[in-house]
Protein backbone atom coordinates (compact mmCIF):
# COMPACT_ATOMS: atom_id res chain seq x y z
CA UNK A 1 0.00 0.00 0.00
CA UNK A 2 1.24 3.47 -0.84
CA UNK A 3 1.88 5.87 1.71
CA UNK A 4 -0.56 9.03 1.38
CA UNK A 5 1.18 12.36 1.33
CA UNK A 6 -0.95 15.56 2.76
CA UNK A 7 -2.34 16.25 -0.62
CA UNK A 8 -3.85 13.01 -0.59
CA UNK A 9 -6.64 14.59 1.51
CA UNK A 10 -8.77 16.28 -0.19
CA UNK A 11 -11.61 16.92 1.95
CA UNK A 12 -12.34 21.05 2.71
CA UNK A 13 -13.39 20.34 6.22
CA UNK A 14 -9.93 19.25 7.08
CA UNK A 15 -9.42 23.15 7.22
CA UNK A 16 -7.99 25.41 9.87
CA UNK A 17 -10.98 26.79 10.48
CA UNK A 18 -12.73 23.70 11.42
CA UNK A 19 -9.62 22.90 13.37
CA UNK A 20 -9.51 26.27 15.13
CA UNK A 21 -13.04 26.65 16.84
CA UNK A 22 -12.89 22.82 17.71
CA UNK A 23 -9.24 23.50 19.17
CA UNK A 24 -10.68 26.51 21.31
CA UNK A 25 -13.32 24.26 22.41
CA UNK A 26 -10.48 21.67 23.83
CA UNK A 27 -8.82 24.34 25.19
CA UNK A 28 -11.03 25.53 27.66
CA UNK A 29 -12.26 21.74 28.17
CA UNK A 30 -8.50 21.31 29.27
CA UNK A 31 -8.27 24.41 31.08
CA UNK A 32 -11.58 23.88 33.07
CA UNK A 33 -10.23 20.00 33.76
CA UNK A 34 -6.59 21.56 34.80
CA UNK A 35 -7.49 23.96 37.52
CA UNK A 36 -10.21 22.00 38.93
CA UNK A 37 -7.66 19.00 38.92
CA UNK A 38 -5.16 21.43 40.45
CA UNK A 39 -8.24 21.69 43.62
CA UNK A 40 -8.27 17.69 43.65
CA UNK A 41 -4.91 17.45 44.27
CA UNK A 42 -4.43 19.80 47.10
CA UNK A 43 -7.84 18.94 48.36
CA UNK A 44 -5.81 15.22 48.55
CA UNK A 45 -2.31 16.26 50.01
CA UNK A 46 -2.27 15.73 53.82
CA UNK A 47 -0.85 19.43 54.58
CA UNK A 48 -2.27 22.49 53.15
CA UNK A 49 -0.33 25.29 53.77
CA UNK A 50 -3.34 27.22 52.50
CA UNK A 51 -6.30 25.76 53.75
CA UNK A 52 -8.93 25.33 50.93
CA UNK A 53 -12.21 27.28 51.70
CA UNK A 54 -15.07 25.37 53.91
CA UNK A 55 -17.80 27.20 52.19
CA UNK A 56 -20.21 27.14 50.33
CA UNK A 57 -19.87 23.52 51.02
CA UNK A 58 -20.80 22.54 47.63
CA UNK A 59 -17.64 24.17 45.89
CA UNK A 60 -15.91 20.45 46.17
CA UNK A 61 -19.15 19.07 44.30
CA UNK A 62 -19.22 21.97 41.49
CA UNK A 63 -15.73 21.68 40.42
CA UNK A 64 -15.57 18.02 40.55
CA UNK A 65 -18.19 17.74 38.27
CA UNK A 66 -16.96 20.26 35.99
CA UNK A 67 -13.35 18.49 35.72
CA UNK A 68 -15.39 15.00 34.23
CA UNK A 69 -17.61 17.07 32.29
CA UNK A 70 -14.69 18.66 30.58
CA UNK A 71 -12.44 15.62 30.38
CA UNK A 72 -15.42 13.47 28.77
CA UNK A 73 -16.57 16.12 26.64
CA UNK A 74 -13.02 16.89 25.64
CA UNK A 75 -13.12 13.23 24.09
CA UNK A 76 -15.06 13.70 20.84
CA UNK A 77 -13.55 16.82 20.32
CA UNK A 78 -10.37 15.44 20.17
CA UNK A 79 -11.17 12.75 18.25
CA UNK A 80 -12.49 15.10 15.72
CA UNK A 81 -9.93 17.67 15.68
CA UNK A 82 -7.43 14.43 15.11
CA UNK A 83 -9.44 13.95 12.01
CA UNK A 84 -9.38 17.32 10.69
CA UNK A 85 -5.51 17.89 10.90
CA UNK A 86 -4.41 14.47 10.12
CA UNK A 87 -3.21 15.35 6.85
CA UNK A 88 -0.43 16.76 8.91
CA UNK A 89 0.50 13.89 10.15
CA UNK A 90 1.88 12.94 6.38
CA UNK A 91 3.92 16.64 6.14
CA UNK A 92 7.32 16.48 4.54
CA UNK A 93 9.71 17.20 6.71
CA UNK A 94 12.03 20.40 5.28
CA UNK A 95 15.84 18.86 3.78
CA UNK A 96 17.91 21.88 5.00
CA UNK A 97 18.87 21.72 8.69
CA UNK A 98 18.13 25.53 9.53
CA UNK A 99 14.59 24.79 8.89
CA UNK A 100 14.36 20.99 9.65
CA UNK A 101 15.14 21.80 13.36
CA UNK A 102 12.38 24.33 14.37
CA UNK A 103 10.11 22.08 12.13
CA UNK A 104 11.18 19.06 14.31
CA UNK A 105 10.86 20.99 17.59
CA UNK A 106 7.09 21.71 16.78
CA UNK A 107 6.59 18.05 15.78
CA UNK A 108 8.02 16.58 18.30
CA UNK A 109 5.64 18.98 20.79
CA UNK A 110 2.83 18.34 18.58
CA UNK A 111 3.67 14.44 19.09
CA UNK A 112 3.70 14.89 23.28
CA UNK A 113 0.15 17.01 22.47
CA UNK A 114 -1.44 14.02 20.77
CA UNK A 115 -0.05 11.35 23.36
CA UNK A 116 -0.35 12.99 26.41
CA UNK A 117 -3.80 14.13 25.44
CA UNK A 118 -4.95 10.86 24.51
CA UNK A 119 -3.38 8.90 27.69
CA UNK A 120 -4.69 11.79 30.03
CA UNK A 121 -8.75 11.44 28.62
CA UNK A 122 -8.00 7.66 28.54
CA UNK A 123 -6.78 7.01 32.17
CA UNK A 124 -9.52 9.83 33.64
CA UNK A 125 -12.13 7.93 31.64
CA UNK A 126 -11.27 4.79 33.40
CA UNK A 127 -10.48 5.81 36.51
CA UNK A 128 -14.02 7.10 36.77
CA UNK A 129 -15.21 3.18 36.05
CA UNK A 130 -12.60 2.00 38.68
CA UNK A 131 -10.61 0.40 35.87
CA UNK A 132 -6.64 0.58 36.36
CA UNK A 133 -5.51 -1.86 33.55
CA UNK A 134 -1.57 -0.15 34.65
CA UNK A 135 1.05 -0.39 37.12
CA UNK A 136 1.59 3.31 37.23
CA UNK A 137 -0.40 5.15 40.27
CA UNK A 138 -3.01 6.77 38.95
CA UNK A 139 -2.87 10.13 40.43
CA UNK A 140 0.75 11.13 40.35
CA UNK A 141 0.83 9.91 36.49
CA UNK A 142 -2.65 12.30 35.65
CA UNK A 143 -0.89 15.09 37.94
CA UNK A 144 2.31 14.89 36.46
CA UNK A 145 1.00 14.80 32.42
CA UNK A 146 -1.43 17.47 33.46
CA UNK A 147 1.19 19.54 33.19
CA UNK A 148 3.25 17.88 30.23
CA UNK A 149 0.11 18.23 28.02
CA UNK A 150 -1.11 21.78 28.72
CA UNK A 151 2.81 22.97 28.21
CA UNK A 152 2.61 21.47 25.19
CA UNK A 153 -1.01 22.99 24.39
CA UNK A 154 1.03 26.13 25.34
CA UNK A 155 3.64 25.60 23.12
CA UNK A 156 0.76 24.68 20.07
CA UNK A 157 -1.32 27.74 20.83
CA UNK A 158 1.74 29.75 20.36
CA UNK A 159 3.09 28.37 16.85
CA UNK A 160 -0.57 28.75 15.67
CA UNK A 161 -1.27 31.80 17.09
CA UNK A 162 -1.84 34.13 13.73
CA UNK A 163 -3.34 31.34 12.39
CA UNK A 164 -5.81 30.72 15.17
CA UNK A 165 -6.68 34.53 14.78
CA UNK A 166 -7.08 34.61 11.21
CA UNK A 167 -9.57 31.53 11.55
CA UNK A 168 -11.53 32.72 14.37
CA UNK A 169 -12.05 36.01 14.02
CA UNK A 170 -12.93 35.00 10.04
CA UNK A 171 -15.95 33.21 8.76
CA UNK A 172 -16.07 29.29 9.09
CA UNK A 173 -16.31 28.71 4.92
CA UNK A 174 -12.89 30.62 4.37
CA UNK A 175 -9.99 29.06 2.59
CA UNK A 176 -7.12 31.64 3.44
CA UNK A 177 -5.27 28.76 5.09
CA UNK A 178 -6.46 25.57 3.72
CA UNK A 179 -4.18 23.46 1.27
CA UNK A 180 -4.96 24.45 -2.23
CA UNK A 181 -6.37 20.84 -3.26
CA UNK A 182 -8.46 20.64 -0.01
CA UNK A 183 -11.76 21.70 -2.36
CA UNK A 184 -13.95 18.05 -2.60
CA UNK A 185 -17.06 19.02 -0.90
CA UNK A 186 -18.39 16.37 2.04
CA UNK A 187 -21.70 14.88 2.60
CA UNK A 188 -22.01 17.48 5.74
CA UNK A 189 -21.02 21.36 5.71
CA UNK A 190 -18.30 23.07 7.91
CA UNK A 191 -21.11 24.00 10.25
CA UNK A 192 -22.51 20.97 10.25
CA UNK A 193 -19.22 19.16 11.70
CA UNK A 194 -18.79 21.90 13.80
CA UNK A 195 -22.52 21.43 15.53
CA UNK A 196 -22.10 17.33 15.38
CA UNK A 197 -18.69 17.51 16.95
CA UNK A 198 -20.85 19.82 20.03
CA UNK A 199 -23.55 17.64 20.28
CA UNK A 200 -21.48 14.46 20.51
CA UNK A 201 -19.10 15.93 23.37
CA UNK A 202 -22.33 17.21 25.38
CA UNK A 203 -24.21 14.22 25.12
CA UNK A 204 -21.21 11.52 25.50
CA UNK A 205 -20.17 14.14 28.93
CA UNK A 206 -23.74 13.86 29.90
CA UNK A 207 -24.47 10.03 29.24
CA UNK A 208 -21.43 9.09 31.24
CA UNK A 209 -21.18 11.99 33.90
CA UNK A 210 -24.65 13.08 35.30
CA UNK A 211 -25.32 9.45 36.86
CA UNK A 212 -25.71 10.56 40.19
CA UNK A 213 -27.45 14.29 39.72
CA UNK A 214 -31.13 14.22 40.34
CA UNK A 215 -33.85 13.82 37.80
CA UNK A 216 -32.20 13.18 35.07
CA UNK A 217 -29.67 10.53 36.80
CA UNK A 218 -31.84 7.62 35.31
CA UNK A 219 -31.00 8.47 31.76
CA UNK A 220 -27.62 9.28 31.70
CA UNK A 221 -27.23 5.80 30.34
CA UNK A 222 -23.22 5.06 30.79
CA UNK A 223 -22.60 6.04 34.27
CA UNK A 224 -20.63 4.06 36.27
CA UNK A 225 -22.59 5.54 39.63
CA UNK A 226 -26.33 6.44 40.02
CA UNK A 227 -28.76 7.06 43.00
CA UNK A 228 -30.20 3.62 43.24
CA UNK A 229 -27.58 2.06 46.06
CA UNK A 230 -27.59 5.41 48.44
CA UNK A 231 -23.77 7.17 49.01
CA UNK A 232 -21.74 5.51 46.08
CA UNK A 233 -18.66 3.70 47.48
CA UNK A 234 -15.01 3.72 46.12
CA UNK A 235 -13.98 0.82 47.88
CA UNK A 236 -15.70 -1.07 50.95
CA UNK A 237 -14.47 -1.62 54.33
CA UNK A 238 -14.61 -5.28 53.28
CA UNK A 239 -12.01 -5.12 50.82
CA UNK A 240 -9.80 -2.64 52.33
CA UNK A 241 -9.33 -5.06 55.16
CA UNK A 242 -10.17 -2.55 57.83
CA UNK A 243 -13.54 -4.17 59.49
CA UNK A 244 -11.97 -5.52 62.26
CA UNK A 245 -10.22 -2.66 63.17
CA UNK A 246 -13.03 0.19 62.81
CA UNK A 247 -15.55 -2.07 64.58
CA UNK A 248 -13.07 -2.64 67.20
CA UNK A 249 -13.54 -1.30 70.84
CA UNK A 250 -9.48 0.35 70.41
CA UNK A 251 -10.49 2.34 67.88
CA UNK A 252 -9.88 5.90 68.36
CA UNK A 253 -10.17 8.77 66.50
CA UNK A 254 -6.85 11.03 66.68
CA UNK A 255 -7.47 14.96 66.10
CA UNK A 256 -4.24 16.72 65.55
CA UNK A 257 -4.02 20.36 65.60
CA UNK A 258 -0.09 21.80 65.75
CA UNK A 259 1.57 19.86 68.59
CA UNK A 260 -1.59 19.26 70.46
CA UNK A 261 -3.45 15.64 69.65
CA UNK A 262 -6.83 14.43 71.60
CA UNK A 263 -8.00 10.26 70.87
CA UNK A 264 -11.91 9.98 70.98
CA UNK A 265 -13.39 6.63 71.38
CA UNK A 266 -16.57 5.72 69.82
CA UNK A 267 -18.06 6.26 73.09
CA UNK A 268 -16.38 9.59 73.89
CA UNK A 269 -18.12 10.46 70.49
CA UNK A 270 -21.64 8.78 70.95
CA UNK A 271 -21.53 10.52 74.47
CA UNK A 272 -21.56 14.06 72.45
CA UNK A 273 -24.31 16.41 71.41
CA UNK A 274 -25.86 15.00 68.05
CA UNK A 275 -26.65 16.74 65.33
CA UNK A 276 -27.75 15.91 61.61
CA UNK A 277 -26.69 18.06 58.88
CA UNK A 278 -27.03 17.39 55.10
CA UNK A 279 -23.78 17.96 53.14
CA UNK A 280 -22.73 17.06 50.07
CA UNK A 281 -20.25 14.28 49.30
CA UNK A 282 -18.58 14.92 46.30
CA UNK A 283 -15.85 12.64 44.42
CA UNK A 284 -13.02 14.32 41.71
CA UNK A 285 -14.63 10.99 39.51
CA UNK A 286 -17.28 13.32 39.52
CA UNK A 287 -20.46 11.59 41.46
CA UNK A 288 -22.06 13.51 44.53
CA UNK A 289 -24.81 12.95 46.35
CA UNK A 290 -25.83 14.98 49.28
CA UNK A 291 -26.00 13.44 52.33
CA UNK A 292 -27.08 13.39 55.83
CA UNK A 293 -25.99 11.49 59.18
CA UNK A 294 -25.77 12.21 63.19
CA UNK A 295 -22.98 14.60 62.68
CA UNK A 296 -21.11 14.49 66.60
CA UNK A 297 -17.94 15.63 64.73
CA UNK A 298 -20.22 18.88 64.64
CA UNK A 299 -19.46 19.53 68.36
CA UNK A 300 -15.78 18.09 68.29
CA UNK A 301 -15.26 21.01 64.95
CA UNK A 302 -16.88 23.57 67.36
CA UNK A 303 -14.65 22.97 70.29
CA UNK A 304 -11.84 22.48 68.55
CA UNK A 305 -12.60 25.28 65.91
CA UNK A 306 -11.19 22.98 62.73
CA UNK A 307 -13.07 23.93 59.46
CA UNK A 308 -16.29 22.36 58.49
CA UNK A 309 -16.29 21.04 54.99
CA UNK A 310 -18.72 18.82 52.88
CA UNK A 311 -16.95 15.22 52.49
CA UNK A 312 -13.88 14.81 49.80
CA UNK A 313 -13.14 11.47 48.60
CA UNK A 314 -9.99 10.51 50.06
CA UNK A 315 -9.26 13.57 52.36
CA UNK A 316 -9.82 13.77 55.55
CA UNK A 317 -9.11 16.37 58.79
CA UNK A 318 -8.76 14.25 60.98
CA UNK A 319 -6.40 11.07 61.16
CA UNK A 320 -7.87 8.34 62.82
CA UNK A 321 -5.46 5.66 64.04
CA UNK A 322 -7.56 3.11 62.62
CA UNK A 323 -9.36 4.01 59.50
CA UNK A 324 -13.02 4.11 59.92
CA UNK A 325 -14.63 2.44 56.58
CA UNK A 326 -15.64 5.95 54.68
CA UNK A 327 -18.05 5.44 52.13
CA UNK A 328 -15.43 6.76 49.71
CA UNK A 329 -12.02 6.49 50.37
CA UNK A 330 -9.87 6.66 47.11
CA UNK A 331 -7.94 4.06 45.47
CA UNK A 332 -4.88 5.95 44.01
CA UNK A 333 -2.78 2.87 42.00
CA UNK A 334 -4.03 -0.81 42.38
CA UNK A 335 -0.14 -1.82 44.15
CA UNK A 336 -1.93 0.23 47.40
CA UNK A 337 -4.71 -1.71 47.37
CA UNK A 338 -5.28 -4.09 50.40
CA UNK A 339 -6.51 -7.46 49.40
CA UNK B 1 2.03 39.15 19.18
CA UNK B 2 5.78 38.66 19.41
CA UNK B 3 6.03 38.55 22.57
CA UNK B 4 2.67 36.70 23.66
CA UNK B 5 3.94 33.63 21.44
CA UNK B 6 7.46 33.96 23.41
CA UNK B 7 5.82 33.90 26.29
CA UNK B 8 3.37 31.16 25.52
CA UNK B 9 6.14 29.08 24.65
CA UNK B 10 8.55 29.67 27.60
CA UNK B 11 5.40 28.72 29.76
CA UNK B 12 4.92 26.07 27.96
CA UNK B 13 8.36 24.69 28.01
CA UNK B 14 8.60 25.39 32.10
CA UNK B 15 5.17 23.38 32.37
CA UNK B 16 6.26 20.33 30.41
CA UNK B 17 9.84 20.36 31.92
CA UNK B 18 8.07 20.39 35.39
CA UNK B 19 5.63 17.56 34.59
CA UNK B 20 8.27 15.38 33.34
CA UNK B 21 10.14 15.84 36.15
CA UNK B 22 6.88 14.92 38.45
CA UNK B 23 6.54 11.81 36.22
CA UNK B 24 9.93 10.23 36.50
CA UNK B 25 10.53 11.33 40.14
CA UNK B 26 7.42 10.26 42.02
CA UNK B 27 7.69 6.23 40.75
CA UNK B 28 9.80 3.90 39.97
CA UNK B 29 11.37 3.17 36.58
CA UNK B 30 9.37 -0.06 35.97
CA UNK B 31 6.14 2.61 36.84
CA UNK B 32 7.33 5.28 34.46
CA UNK B 33 8.46 3.00 31.72
CA UNK B 34 4.70 1.54 31.65
CA UNK B 35 3.49 5.20 31.26
CA UNK B 36 5.78 5.48 28.50
CA UNK B 37 4.61 2.61 26.82
CA UNK B 38 1.06 3.99 27.70
CA UNK B 39 2.02 7.24 26.05
CA UNK B 40 3.45 5.31 22.75
CA UNK B 41 0.57 2.67 22.52
CA UNK B 42 -2.06 5.97 22.57
CA UNK B 43 -0.60 7.37 19.27
CA UNK B 44 -0.17 4.34 17.73
CA UNK B 45 -3.65 2.85 18.99
CA UNK B 46 -5.06 6.39 17.21
CA UNK B 47 -2.94 7.24 14.37
CA UNK B 48 -2.38 3.01 13.56
CA UNK B 49 -5.54 2.05 13.71
CA UNK B 50 -8.79 4.24 14.34
CA UNK B 51 -7.88 6.84 12.06
CA UNK B 52 -7.17 4.50 9.60
CA UNK B 53 -10.60 2.71 9.83
CA UNK B 54 -12.54 6.09 10.00
CA UNK B 55 -10.63 7.06 6.80
CA UNK B 56 -11.86 3.74 5.17
CA UNK B 57 -15.17 3.82 6.29
CA UNK B 58 -15.21 7.91 4.61
CA UNK B 59 -13.88 6.26 1.49
CA UNK B 60 -16.21 3.22 1.15
CA UNK B 61 -19.14 5.71 2.48
CA UNK B 62 -18.24 8.12 -0.11
CA UNK B 63 -18.17 5.64 -3.03
CA UNK B 64 -21.23 3.34 -2.26
CA UNK B 65 -23.47 5.31 -0.27
CA UNK B 66 -26.17 8.41 -2.05
CA UNK B 67 -25.07 11.81 -0.62
CA UNK B 68 -28.20 11.96 1.44
CA UNK B 69 -27.86 8.53 3.13
CA UNK B 70 -23.67 9.64 3.97
CA UNK B 71 -24.80 12.39 5.35
CA UNK B 72 -27.12 10.60 7.51
CA UNK B 73 -23.96 8.20 7.98
CA UNK B 74 -21.52 10.89 9.26
CA UNK B 75 -24.21 12.31 11.60
CA UNK B 76 -24.26 8.82 13.16
CA UNK B 77 -20.78 7.89 12.98
CA UNK B 78 -19.71 11.50 14.93
CA UNK B 79 -22.57 10.74 17.45
CA UNK B 80 -22.17 7.93 17.97
CA UNK B 81 -18.49 6.70 17.38
CA UNK B 82 -16.99 8.85 20.20
CA UNK B 83 -19.86 7.78 22.81
CA UNK B 84 -18.54 4.02 21.72
CA UNK B 85 -15.26 4.55 22.54
CA UNK B 86 -16.55 6.18 25.64
CA UNK B 87 -18.80 2.95 26.91
CA UNK B 88 -16.14 0.66 26.65
CA UNK B 89 -15.12 0.83 30.06
CA UNK B 90 -18.55 -0.02 31.50
CA UNK B 91 -19.82 -1.96 28.69
CA UNK B 92 -17.01 -4.55 29.71
CA UNK B 93 -17.43 -3.54 33.18
CA UNK B 94 -14.29 -4.03 33.99
CA UNK B 95 -13.94 -2.27 37.15
CA UNK B 96 -16.73 -4.31 38.80
CA UNK B 97 -16.14 -5.59 42.35
CA UNK B 98 -18.61 -8.39 43.67
CA UNK B 99 -18.94 -6.72 47.27
CA UNK B 100 -19.43 -3.00 45.40
CA UNK B 101 -22.90 -2.82 44.26
CA UNK B 102 -22.96 1.06 43.72
CA UNK B 103 -20.25 0.70 41.01
CA UNK B 104 -21.32 0.45 37.72
CA UNK B 105 -24.76 -0.73 38.84
CA UNK B 106 -26.39 -0.17 35.10
CA UNK B 107 -27.19 -2.20 32.19
CA UNK B 108 -25.27 -0.63 29.62
CA UNK B 109 -25.86 -2.37 26.65
CA UNK B 110 -29.46 -1.70 26.25
CA UNK B 111 -28.03 2.18 27.50
CA UNK B 112 -25.82 2.36 24.74
CA UNK B 113 -28.85 0.57 22.41
CA UNK B 114 -31.44 3.38 23.60
CA UNK B 115 -28.59 6.00 22.37
CA UNK B 116 -27.37 4.56 19.26
CA UNK B 117 -31.33 4.40 17.94
CA UNK B 118 -31.34 8.26 19.10
CA UNK B 119 -28.21 8.82 16.94
CA UNK B 120 -29.95 6.36 13.93
CA UNK B 121 -32.82 8.65 14.26
CA UNK B 122 -31.01 11.59 13.79
CA UNK B 123 -29.06 10.45 11.18
CA UNK B 124 -32.43 9.46 9.15
CA UNK B 125 -33.68 13.14 9.72
CA UNK B 126 -30.70 14.97 8.82
CA UNK B 127 -30.41 12.11 5.55
CA UNK B 128 -34.38 13.17 4.46
CA UNK B 129 -34.16 17.27 5.63
CA UNK B 130 -31.24 16.64 2.66
CA UNK B 131 -33.82 14.76 -0.18
CA UNK B 132 -36.49 17.19 0.76
CA UNK B 133 -34.22 20.65 0.03
CA UNK B 134 -32.34 19.13 -3.07
CA UNK B 135 -31.53 22.98 -4.15
CA UNK B 136 -29.70 23.84 -1.17
CA UNK B 137 -26.90 21.06 -2.48
CA UNK B 138 -26.72 22.30 -5.53
CA UNK B 139 -26.39 25.99 -4.11
CA UNK B 140 -23.27 24.06 -1.43
CA UNK B 141 -21.93 22.48 -4.35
Amino acid sequence: MRIPSEDSFTSRLRSAAVAARVGLWLGVCFVVALATGLISHYAQNDQQPVPLPTSPSWLYQVTQGLHVVAGTAAIPLLLVKLWVVFPKLFQPVPRRAREALPTALERGSIAVLVSTSLVQLTTGLLNVAQWYPWGFGFRATHYALAFVAVGALLVHIAVKLPIIRDALTGNVDDTAHDRPNARRQGPVSRRGVLILAGTSALATAFLYTAGTVPGVGRIAALSPRSRKHGIPINRTAHSAGVVAEASSSAYRLELVHGATSRAISRQDLVAMEQRTSTLPIACVEGWTRRASGEAYACAICSTWSAPRRGGTCGSGRSRPSAPPPTPCSRRTSPTTTAP
Amino acid sequence: MRGIRGGLIVLGTVGMAYGAWLLLSRQDLGQIAEVVVWLAAAVVIHDGILAPAVLALGWLGGRLLPWAVARGAVTVLVLLGPTVLVAIPVLGRFGAKPDNPTLLDRDYTQGLLAYALLCVCAGVAVALGELRSPQRTVEEE
